[in-house]
């Protein structure tokens, strides 16, 4: 989870994403930071996120990213 | 009215709007309109809006600032300022708030028109008259004679002084190399001109259905807002957040039945890199223009692939050539491995690749590309210095001497005649098809208090915008007060804050040590 924290706080650090629950829904990420944390999570984690995991509820906050992370 | 006449923009939309009026012109999430009552409600908000406009000449010589969303409210607020004469200086809503104040007060219009919901529009600080659309259309006089469309010339408002083709049509602001935004001036003839040849290269027909991408105040909105006005399509506004959803937004495309896209390359190679088609197709789309930036091959080759009965155009031109330069039709698969140039000008358009010194370049050399013709801009909005260094007369190798834009994209000439993209001059870079000066976002960041010294570096590895900075700034703050003032793309996605800025022997900035520390952030 750190490194996933870690991730997020590089491309935003304006953001605190331990207590963000609805990144996408309120606007708090934009097109730019879901590409830029698809390509680094897949880099990290050795993962492949596609497109059909590309879904709001998917991102809407770091618990939500981990468990897609974890489901590969 | 033959189509040799000269025209406005205004012409085409009167001849349009009463050959198909029922038809639908433009969707958004919202609403959808038809063209005759897309042309009434242009004509009636016009006359409303004259009312407002200074009735001395400053009205039509300063332009109407309009605030913009990607809704059907943008090409009527469009129509409506062209209707009384004037022309338009968009800016987008989603901007924040120190952004537009920026960019209305490099427009110094005497008017501002709110065209969207603008949560901020009560701190915009502007100096001229202010009015929003609900008071617009509320304030639209009875109907009268003139609400009946009118051809030919005419085709304005009885008082309003008449629009010829050499007018204004809008000012496009886009980033600056001095730190500062600056507008482009486009006229309506070159508008026309390179929507209707455009159309003709890309086969477009009045059955065609666009899907708008672009942001409203960028020079791509002409093709999505014009090409109904020209031809009779209709433009489905597509909802900005669909465009980091692909599987969504392709289900879109399906449901409002979208046959052409003119699209951002870097959308295309998001779709081809995460493999949308595996998931999702594409049922009605059969024509693909990109444009924006270079689109590897292996991922035009992926949509190739796909859409084997699509026809794909590489479109190449900056906003001071009214997007118009050059176009490469790729009606065979590409080799992943080959570059795709960017083709073959226009008709109306002339290329030179020209030295330092405006000098013709020798063949198969790579120089600066230089265009002349009926695409260029006017010139940019207030600043006749800029203007006469970014247009100058030059003279190409037959001896005649033109007026040309500079475009500070460099170029070379291919055995086959076609044009080959050889990146920038300067330090101008484009990410997801926004055109972005370095130099604006360090000004921007070395006015953040506590930064000593600030120098953005971009990685093309990763298209990446990282933000190297001295001082006792920290990167949470750097990151919020840069989102109060630039767009969300300017933003940089990498903070990284050193003890000193690594230095050559002489003093100024190690790019390449920069660039390698930002291959590692």
């Amino acid at each position: 989870m750190r490194e996933l924290i870690d991730i997020l706080e590089k491309i935003r650090p304006d953001v605190d994403f331990a207590k963000e629950r609805a990144l996408i829904d309120d606007g708090i990420l934009s097109s730019f930071d879901i590409i830029n944390i698809v390509t680094d999570i897949n880099l990290a984690f050795s993962v492949g996120i596609n497109v059909a995991d590309l879904i709001p509820e998917n991102f809407n906050s770091a618990d939500a990213m981990m468990a897609l992370i974890e489901s590969f | 009215m033959s189509d040799k006449e000269k025209k406005t923009l205004l012409d085409y939309l009167e001849r349009t709007a009463a050959a198909v009026p029922d038809k639908t012109m433009f969707v958004d999430e919202r609403e959808s309109v038809a063209f005759g009552d897309f042309a009434k409600r242009a004509r009636g908000l016009g006359r409303a809006l004259r009312a407002y406009l200074n009735r001395s000449d400053e009205g039509r010589t300063g332009g109407v600032a309009v605030v913009v969303d990607k809704s059907v409210r943008t090409p009527l607020a469009y129509a409506a300022i062209l209707y009384t004469g004037s022309f338009y200086l968009p800016v987008d809503v989603d901007l924040p708030l120190a952004r537009k104040r920026q960019l209305l007060d490099i427009a110094g219009a005497p008017l501002l028109l709110i065209a969207a919901a603008a949560q901020d529009a009560g701190e915009l600080d502007f100096g001229g008259a202010m009015i929003t659309y609900e008071e617009l259309e509320n304030s639209i006089p009875e109907a009268d004679e003139s609400d009946e469309p009118t051809t030919g010339a005419g085709s304005r408002e009885a008082g309003a002084p008449a629009l010829t083709e050499d007018d204004p049509l809008c000012v496009i602001f886009t980033s600056g190399s001095t730190g500062v935004p600056k507008g482009v001036t486009l006229s309506h003839a070159a508008a026309v001109r390179y929507l209707t040849e455009f159309a003709s290269v890309v086969g477009l027909n009045a059955d065609d259905r666009l899907a708008g991408q672009s942001p409203p105040d960028y020079v791509a909105a002409l093709r999505d807002i014009y090409f109904p006005f020209i031809l009779g399509v209709c433009t489905c506004f597509v909802p900005k957040r669909l465009f980091s959803l692909p599987a969504e937004l392709f289900g879109y495309l399906n449901e409002h039945r979208v046959t052409a896209l003119f699209w951002v390359a870097p959308i295309l190679s998001y779709c081809a890199e995460l493999r949308v088609f595996d998931t999702a197709k594409l049922t009605t789309v059969d024509k693909v223009v990109f444009t924006g930036s270079v689109l590897p091959s292996a991922h035009l080759r992926y949509w190739q692939d796909r859409l084997p009965n699509a026809l794909f155009i590489n479109h190449y031109g900056p906003t001071e050539a009214t997007a118009t330069v050059s176009y490469y039709r790729a009606d065979r698969p590409v080799d992943p491995d080959e570059p795709l140039p960017i083709g073959i000008p226009l008709s109306y358009v002339g290329v030179e690749l020209m030295d330092e010194d405006g000098r013709p370049a020798k063949r198969g050399e790579t120089a600066e590309i230089c265009v002349r013709g009926g695409g260029l801009a006017i010139g940019y909005w207030r600043d006749p210095a800029l203007t006469e260094r970014s247009f100058p007369t030059l003279t190409a190798n037959d001896g005649r001497s033109e007026r040309y834009f500079r475009t500070g994209d460099l170029g070379s000439l291919l055995p086959d005649g076609n044009l080959a993209f050889r990146g920038r001059k300067d330090s101008q870079i484009k990410l997801m098809g926004h055109r972005i000066e370095l130099a604006e976002i360090e000004a921007a960041a070395n006015r953040v208090p506590g930064v000593g010294q600030a120098i953005c570096v971009y990685e093309p590895e990763r298209k990446l915008l990282a933000l190297f900075y001295t001082g006792a700034a920290e990167n949470r703050d750097m990151a919020k007060r840069l989102r109060e003032i630039l767009p969300d793309f300017m933003i940089p996605r990498r903070f990284c804050k050193l003890d000193a800025i690594p230095r050559l022997p002489g003093g100024k900035p190690d790019a390449q040590r920069l660039r390698e520390l930002a291959k590692r952030a």
